[in-house]
């Protein structure tokens, strides 16, 4: 049975995946997570992380054209499922209703 | 301006990547003409290397076969078979037990075509284990003239 809830770094990649729409596979999807999500990311591991979504249903995946620039590899384009959508607004929620009430998060910035 | 190319033996890995993983190899390549950093390159590489090794779902022992398997299933029957065998002499000219000299030729030939960078880890394992002969060597006469019976005449 899959996890109900994602791990952070699954949650950015979907979410990375979202914001890209169309155009989400590996340099993008890692660019978006080091650009918006500030943090340093290993290529290997987004791909660990995909393969694992993908077993559990929460993305799909499609092969695009090998391309010169590329050294004549294919790119590997990722969407996110409905469940996938699921799990994130799952996430969300769950996330959302731990901040709500915590006293030291209320008021100004850290 | 031409694109920057990956070092030969970073190619060489990023093939062997590819074979597991054509999508990440081509996102290293392409990530690394951007950045222009082999140190990126790099770090990217063997992340991945080792990420595939310890995550990646490989098949079956039985249907993971590669050319040289053979040989070394046959050298892991025979040990498991002979239970009874003594110590061997190699007439072969090879320094491994139970593989051929020719396969030692092959295996040297592949290694040169494709990662010819790691003579230099061949020869460098030759000077050391000359070296640790020689430090052994000067360690034993040194050793056996310190402890030579002292005969006193009286």
């Amino acid at each position: 049975m899959a996890r109900d809830l994602l791990t952070d770094f699954e949650l950015m990649i979907l979410l990375a995946i979202l914001r890209l729409g169309d155009q989400a596979y590996g340099v993008p999807i890692a660019r978006e997570i080091e650009t918006t999500g500030r943090r340093s990311v290993i290529l290997g591991a987004v791909y660990t992380a995909l393969e694992r979504l993908e077993r559990n249903s929460l993305v799909s995946s499609r092969m695009g054209n090998p391309s010169p620039e590329r050294g004549g590899r294919a790119k590997r384009f990722f969407d996110v499922t409905p469940q996938g959508l699921k799990a994130v607004k799952d996430t969300q929620r769950s996330l959302v209703a731990l901040w709500k009430g915590v006293a030291q998060l209320k008021g100004g910035t850290v | 301006m031409t694109a920057p190319k990956p070092p030969r033996l970073a190619e060489a890995l990023l093939g062997r990547l590819a074979l597991d993983n054509e999508p990440l190899a081509g996102d290293i390549i392409e990530e690394f003409r951007r950045r222009n950093s082999r140190f990126w390159l790099w770090r990217q590489l063997i992340a991945a290397l080792v990420v595939q090794a310890l995550y990646a779902p490989h098949p079956p022992v039985a249907l993971n076969l590669t050319p040289t398997d053979p040989v070394v299933a046959e050298w892991l029957m025979w040990r498991r078979l002979t239970s009874d065998r003594k110590t061997q002499v190699s007439l072969t000219g090879s320094g491994v037990e139970g593989i051929g000299g020719l396969t030692m030729v092959i295996l040297g030939f592949m290694m040169s075509t494709v990662i010819p960078a790691i003579w230099w880890f061949v020869v460098g394992g030759i000077g050391a284990g000359v070296l640790l002969g020689v430090l052994k060597l000067r360690a034993r006469s040194s050793k056996s003239f310190n402890t030579r019976p002292l005969v006193l005449k009286l």
